[in-house]
This record gives C-alpha cells, structure tokens and sequence, in this order.
C-alpha cells in the first residue's frame, strides 16, 4: 500500500461523512473491552518483537508475569519501551517495528531533526485519524481554520519520509485529515505556492511555500462570525503567534462561537522545522482571548490541547484550567495514563514524574512495539484513579533530565549532521 | 584572575568561595554560581567594544614590534611549564576546581586536558613550523619530531599571503586545555614572523580552565597576555558580534556545524571577508588491524588506550573514537571493548555527572537491544554492527560501533565519503604500514593519526587541527589539506 492509497483511506471517501467513533475504540467504561485489548497486545508484541520479550527479561518479567499484570489491571507493571527508541538514528526501527505484513510507518515531525518511525496497520491509521476527527472537533462547529501546512504539502513530506520501502504518513497528516473529517468547512494557513514553485522547479529550487495574510486570516473568521456559523481555530502554537502579533485585541468578537484547539506542542518554541520564541502559555491564550473575543469565561471549554505523540495511538484532551492557568488534561477510556519516577518507573500518586501510556492497537495486533510508551515529558499529577492510573494531570513539558545541559563545541547532535 | 584566593576557602572542601577573573580590556563582568564557587567572568559589551579592539590592537603592536618571536616562544615555555608540572600542588588544586566546576574526571583534566603541555616543553623550538614548510613542497610524507607529516591536495597558485592583525575565536567548552592551543594561533612563531591581536570568546561563564590559563599568563607572560583580550558574551548576539566580525582578520569557529556556518555567513557577507577557521562536529574512528587482535598482550594494550580515547571528556571531544573497525572477531572485541570501558569508568574516569542523563536515556533506549553492549550504570555504550559503514552518533557519550574491517584500504572507503566529519583516526598497525595508514586514511579526509591512548593529544606545531595549520592560515589562506602521525614506530607507545 503507498501512503496515498493509505492517507486516502478515510480522508477521500468518508470525508463528508463524520464517524462516530473509530472502529475498535473501546466504549467508554469498558474495563473489560480494554483489559482483553491489552492482553492481546502485549500477546502479540511479546511473540513479534525480541526487543521487547529482551526488555521483559531484563527485568525479570516473563509472559505469564505481563498477563498477571493486566488481568490485575495494574498496567503500570507493564515494561515501557522509551518513545526515543523509535528514533531513526538509534537503529532500532526493524526491532521496534514488525514489516513483515503491510503497513504505513508513521513519522513524527522531527523537531530534533531525528525522526520516529512507527509502523502501523491501515485499520489502525484510520483509527487514529477517526480519533483526531473527535479530538480536534467541537460539536456543532462546521468551520476550522487550521494553522497548520496544508494536506498537499504533509503528503509530499509523508512521500518523502518513506523508509524501507515502506510508505509513510507524517503523524502531523493524520491529524489534519482527522480534523478535517470533523468539520464542514476547512482552511489552513501554508500551501504551496504553485506557480512560483514550478517556476523555481526549473531551475532546480526548492518548492514555495505561501502563508496566509494576516488580512487573508481575518476575511475567513469574519465570514464565518457574520454568517453565524462557529468557527474552530487550531494546529500548531508557532503558526499562529505571529498572527496575534498582527491583529490587535478586540479585533474580533467571536464570544462562544470561538473555539480554539492546538496539537503538537511546539510550546518550547520549536516544531519541525519551524522556529520562533518560547510560548507562555497563560500570556498566550489571554492574548488569543483578547484578539478573538473569547471571553475567560468560555475557555475552560472552547480552549483545548492535544497531548499525543507518534509512538502512542493514545489523544488526550486538555481544556484551559483558568485555576491552574494551564491545560487540564483528562485521559480517555482508550488508553491509561500513568505519571512515573523518572528514575524507578514507579508510579505516582502526586507530584510531577514522566508519561507513561498504556494505550492498546484497536485491532489488538500491534505491528510496533508502542503498546506501553514511556515519553520523556514531564507533567503533573491533579487526580489518581485508585488503580494508579492519572485520571487528570496538567503542566507538561520537556522532561529536562534526558539530556546533558550545554553540550557545546564539537559536540554533536542528530539534527546537525541530518541537516548536512 | 585575581587568584582563586581571593575569596575565602570553603572548609568543607577547600575550594575558593568566590574568583574574580580579570581581563586588561574587557572591565564589564559577570557572575556566576558553579559547583557553590561564585565566579566573575569579564563580560563583552556591545557599546565598549570598538574601545575594547581598539585597544588590544594597538597594544598588540607595540608588544609585537619590542618583543622577538623567540622571546614570546621562551616565555610560553614558561607558561607550558608551569602547566605541565601535574604534581605540583597548584596545578592538583586547579585539577580540582575545574573538575568541580566543569564536572570532567580529573583523569581526563589531568592526562588529556593538561597533557598536551609536556610535549610542547620537550619541543625543539627551531622545529615549529618547519615541518609545514616543508611538506608545503612534496606530496610524500616527511619526518616529523613525532611522527609523518603529509601534504593532500594542490595548492592554488594564486593564494597570496594576507596581513592578519586581529583573530578571534569563539571557543567550544567541551573540553579543558584546549586554550593553549587556540592562544597560539595568534602568535609569530619564527624569527621575523606576525603577531596578531586576540579576541577570545569563553564558551560559557563555567568554562574555568581558559581563564586560569590567561591569568598564569598575566605571572609568566604578562606582555602576550597583553596582545588578548578575553571574556564572554551570549553567542549570536548580532550587534557585538557584526562589530567583531567586520573588524577580524581571522575568525577562528569551534562549535556546531550550525554555528560554523552562521559565523561563515556572516563574515563572508561583512565584505572584507576574514579568514575562517572552521572546526565544527567531528566523529571519530580506529582501525584494529589483525596482528593487534590475535595477540592477547597487544589486545589489552589497545583496549587499555581505546578506552581512554573514547571516554576522554565523555566522548563530547572532535577526537574521541566512536567508528571501530576491527579485523578479526569483532563481537569478542566489542565485549572485551565493554568490559574494559566499564572497568575505566569504575576505577579511573567516571562519567561527568552532567553527562549522566544521557547515559541513563541511552540505557532506556537499548534496555531490550542484544546489539547494543551497555554497563549496569549507563556509564558506555558498544554497538555492534556486522557490515562496516560510517556510523553518525545519536548521542555524545562514551558511545562507539564496533564493525568488522576487511582492512585498511577498506576502512579508508568506508570513511572517505564522511570526510567532511573526519579528523582522528586511531590505529594499532604493524610498524610497515604506519605511513600506509597515514597515505590511506588521510587521503579519506582524516588529519590525525594517533596510536591508542593518545587521541587528544594534540602536537599544535606538526599535526594540524581538522587538515590545517591554523598559525600559518591566517595568514596564508592555503587550499591543501594535511594529515599527519603522532608516532613512527610503535615502539613509541608500546614500551
């Protein structure tokens, strides 16, 4: 299958029609649903990946203990695999990734210039996708401006991510169609520039990109206020700021017709290769708030963040918390969220510790290693179900203590010598 | 530096409670907290630098126009001297504060950091720069003090010699010592030979040990001292660094490619264009011939030198070894290769704790990998590979690939495509084939040929720094590139 046949699955042919819920995301509730779809995951992943079952043996875990594990419902015994291990310049993609039946290797946007590489089935890229159309939608809102690349350009770099002879879809790709399934009506803020691309085509230059300007921008929200319909703006954190720079508060008075809803992080002030300052995220959604007419009082449920990553099937929606000046983060029935010792994996019941998440394949056939993540971001805990599991957390950010500080001089880093 | 004693000492662990670094020029400063010491740095400032270069400049001049190049050269033999006494106390208490501050293993400061200064005190001083004049006229090696020195390339006929008064350098923190090599670009060499102003850019306000060095050199050398100007601003900070830049003969770089490149740019876009010494990422490599695998005496030799070649300053130096290529059984090597790194991390050198996370990072990564061979503490990490290629660490680390080598002609076509990264090439071979190895792997791009163990070991007078000899460059923008070998016989390291 090539990626356009894959990318194609649900953006083509169901594109006008909504899905309800992706096939094989468990109802919410379904503890038992859940509990057999990790069973057969870690099943499965135990029987394909050495990796793993060498993983498991390091720690003295053997199959019987992991099923042990999850008939307990205690998933956090279950061995996370580093979401870095799925790093192409760590080697491991054919330990971490089953090839040998067809897939699409999801790829992360590459913000360290070192790209993740996850292969992943049909059916589960188009869950994936059906659960972005939930995660980025709101209900009753037909318009989303999206600052985002447009589907043409994540396709020609998905094109191009291919590896192994394995067609590719950029994490990012999924997203956008996902997103667009959910409303009627669809922008994005950079496309190509066509003309101006073939013409640097000929003489051998790289394509060109066109954003939107500002004017461009405010004629789309200003339609959608006058005609009355909602209007949901979202995508990257970077690409938007520097519209907020151009507009000036009150420019616009969308009050609860406003809806907001971003993914991919990019706070740090990096995404891809897209660079810009560091975002306070309070000072950035007052301003977002100021400029769109979103008053305070509509955000803790027009605002929302997506936390997700490539290595995890897993998408948890976080609204604007005003108390806690930050998202709150509230994990779905699809996966389990668990906050860990960054040294012992243990898991917490408060405070601040790693990501960890248990989030089975829809179909129970994982074909990579990703059932249980561990990512290197830090977040914070507000509510523990009494299983362990974090049932609210807030605050994430770059887990500071996976890289040694200042590394200088003729050091090197991935992102430099894959730029070369 | 005023001295370390300016400050009270600390009880608990004898350090300073506070150091004020001085410089002649730069009076704005900085401080710091490192390792509970509060450290004043001089600060470059956007406003006083016109003042600043005026100044070293002029006073360059005159010191340049009174002093003889052997004059200088006697008095930083001085200086090395007083840096190469390892076993005097005030060279143990500055091991020690670097150590603390900068977190590198005192074995690293000590034998890496401070061991490039004997070699340059034993030096004949009549040696310096004739070897590179030499091999300016011949392709083929010629005999060197330590080792061979080759010439790559055709030289341009049209490269005509430049006047080079002022040289700065933004210097990289990865590793202690490397200061006094950087410090002599700058200065004549022979008896009739240039002197240039120096503007040095410290790459942090931790980074104790060049410092230090200019603050001995303040004692030993006062009137050199007085030709440099030395302290620390933000790194990209346009408006200091246009002003610098325009004003530079000579821009020495050491850092990220990106950097390298940024620098580049924008001098070459100043207009007047000062020479670029370029020294970004480096990935170092090491050829195990047979003769060195099959027999257990010399194998421990290699291992006991390999291991401090790739641990050195935790793998984060432009020389450390990370490509080995090994004739013979390779995955035997590459366990006894871990074992021994361990081994070295355990009782000589441990790991900077600054470095640690991405040792315990890099153990997650590889905690279900049988190809990655790795230590109960993350302290090093060994790949193993089957097919020789040109790995690209992910990681600074003590963190290598070990690979099967058909030989060295092989090895040599496995690296010449990542020339661009090469600079020291490790190698244990049979006496016959030292000059082979020389002619193969400099020809692949690689400038340093260094026997086991002494990877960072830097001879500044006949090895060049990544393919080039930066004290004549400056002057003399030359188009060849040079590879030489810091031993003749392996005699010199075997006994």
């Amino acid at each position: 299958m090539n990626t356009e046949t894959a990318t194609s699955t649900g953006s083509s042919a169901a594109s006008r029609t909504r899905p309800a819920r992706a096939a094989g995301v468990p109802v919410p509730g379904s503890e038992s649903r859940f509990r057999d779809l990790v069973r057969a995951c870690v099943e499965w992943q135990w029987g394909r990946f050495p990796y793993y079952r060498t993983l498991c043996a390091r720690r003295g875990l053997s199959l019987s203990d992991l099923k042990a594990c999850v008939a307990d419902g205690a998933y956090h015994g279950l061995p996370s695999v580093a979401s870095t291990a799925f790093k192409l310049s760590k080697g491991l993609v054919e330990d971490l990734n089953d090839l040998s039946g067809p897939g699409v290797f999801q790829v992360s946007s590459s913000t360290s210039g070192d790209p993740s590489y996850v292969y992943t089935s049909a059916e589960e890229i188009a869950a994936i996708r059906a659960r972005y159309s939930e995660t980025f939608g709101f209900p009753g809102v037909p318009v989303g401006l999206a600052f985002a690349p447009s589907l043409r350009i994540l396709r020609a770099l998905s094109k191009k991510a291919r590896y192994k002879r394995r067609p590719a879809a950029l994490r990012m790709l999924l997203g956008l169609e996902g997103s667009e399934l959910g409303y009627d009506e669809t922008h994005v803020t950079v496309d190509v520039d066509i003309v101006k691309t073939l013409l640097n085509r000929a003489v051998g230059r790289p394509a060109c990109l066109r954003k939107l300007a500002a004017a461009e921008v405010a004629g789309i929200i200003s339609s959608a206020a006058e005609s009355g319909r909602p209007i949901s703006l979202g995508g990257l954190t970077l690409l938007l700021r520097p519209y907020l720079d151009e507009f000036r508060e009150g420019e616009f008075e969308l009050g609860d017709q406003g809806h907001v809803a971003f993914s991919g992080g990019g706070y740090s002030g990096a995404k891809g290769t897209i660079r810009g300052a560091r975002i306070d995220k309070p000072a950035f959604i007052a301003r977002i708030g100021a400029v769109f007419g979103i008053e305070p009082a509509f955000w803790s449920r027009n605002i929302k963040d997506i936390y997700s990553f490539t290595e995890t099937p897993a998408q948890i929606v976080g609204y604007w918390d005003r108390e806690l000046n930050d998202f709150l983060f509230r994990p779905s029935p699809d996966h389990r969220v668990y906050i860990v010792d960054p040294e012992t994996e243990a898991p917490l019941r408060a405070g601040r510790g790693l990501v960890k998440i248990v989030a089975p394949d829809s179909a129970g056939r994982p074909m990579s290693a990703t059932t249980c993540v561990l990512q290197f971001d830090a977040a914070e805990i507000l509510s523990v179900a009494p299983e362990g599991h974090v049932t609210s957390f807030s605050h994430v950010s770059r887990y500071a203590g996976i890289e040694a500080p200042g590394t200088v001089g003729c050091a090197f880093k991935a992102a430099e010598i894959a730029g070369v | 530096m005023s001295s370390p004693a300016n400050g009270d000492a600390r009880p608990s662990d004898g350090l300073p409670v506070r150091i004020d670094f001085d410089d002649p020029y730069v009076k704005a400063g900085k401080t710091d907290t490192a390792a509970g010491v509060e450290i004043r740095f001089p600060l470059f400032e956007a406003a006083s630098l016109p003042d600043v270069l005026r100044a070293v400049r002029s006073r360059a001049g005159d010191v340049f126009s009174r002093l003889s190049a052997d004059e200088i050269q006697e008095s930083m033999s001085r200086l090395d001297a007083y840096f190469a006494a390892t076993d005097s106390p005030s060279i143990r208490a500055l091991v020690d504060l670097v150590h603390r501050i900068d977190g590198f293993s005192k074995h690293d400061i000590e034998r890496f950091g401070l061991g490039i200064f004997a070699p340059l005190v034993r030096y004949e001083r009549a040696f310096a720069g004739r070897f590179v004049r030499r091999s300016f006229a011949t392709r083929r090696p010629i005999e060197t003090a330590f080792g061979h020195l080759q010439r790559f390339g055709a030289n341009s006929p049209f490269v005509r010699r430049r006047r080079a008064d002022l040289l700065c350098h933004f210097a990289s923190g990865n590793v202690a010592g490397y200061a006094a090599i950087l410090t002599r670009i700058g200065l004549p060499l022979e008896s009739g030979g240039e002197g240039a102003a120096q503007v040095i850019k410290l790459p942090s306000t931790s980074a104790v040990f060049p410092m230090v060095y200019l603050s001995k050199m303040a004692e030993l050398a006062p009137l050199v001292r007085e030709t440099m100007a030395c302290g620390y601003w933000k790194g990209g900070d346009r408006e200091l660094e246009d002003v610098l830049l325009a004003e530079s003969d000579a821009v020495n770089v050491l850092g990220s490619e990106a950097t390298v490149r940024d620098v580049a740019a924008r001098a070459g876009a100043l207009g007047r264009r000062p020479v670029i010494l370029g020294h970004g990422h480096k990935v170092g490599a090491a050829y195990v011939s047979r003769e060195f695998t099959a027999s257990p005496e010399l194998l421990d030799r290699v291992l006991d030198g390999l291991v401090r070649d790739i641990s050195a300053f935790d793998g984060a130096a432009c020389y450390c070894a990370k490509n080995i290529y090994v004739q013979g059984d390779h995955r035997s090597f590459a366990e006894r290769l871990s074992s021994a790194l361990d081994r070295f991390a355990l009782t000589v050198s441990p790991v900077n704790p600054a470095m640690k996370p991405v040792g315990r990072g890099l153990a997650r990564v590889f905690a279900g990998s049988v190809k990655v061979l790795s230590s109960n503490d993350a302290a090093s990490f060994v790949r193993v590979a089957d097919k020789p290629e040109f790995w690209f660490p992910d990681e600074t680390y003590r963190y290598v690939q070990v690979m099967p080598a058909e030989n060295a002609r092989a090895v040599a076509a496995v690296l010449a495509p990542a020339r661009h990264f090469l600079q020291t090439v490790v190698v244990a071979v049979p006496d016959g084939e030292i000059l082979d190895v020389l002619g193969l792997f400099g020809g692949a791009g690689a400038s340093n040929i260094h026997f086991p163990g002494s990877a960072p070991l830097l001879n500044v007078y006949e090895e060049p720094h990544d393919g080039d000899f930066d004290f004549v460059k400056i002057r003399y923008p030359y188009r060849v590139r040079f590879a030489a070998t810091n031993f003749k016989r392996n005699a010199d390291w075997l006994h």
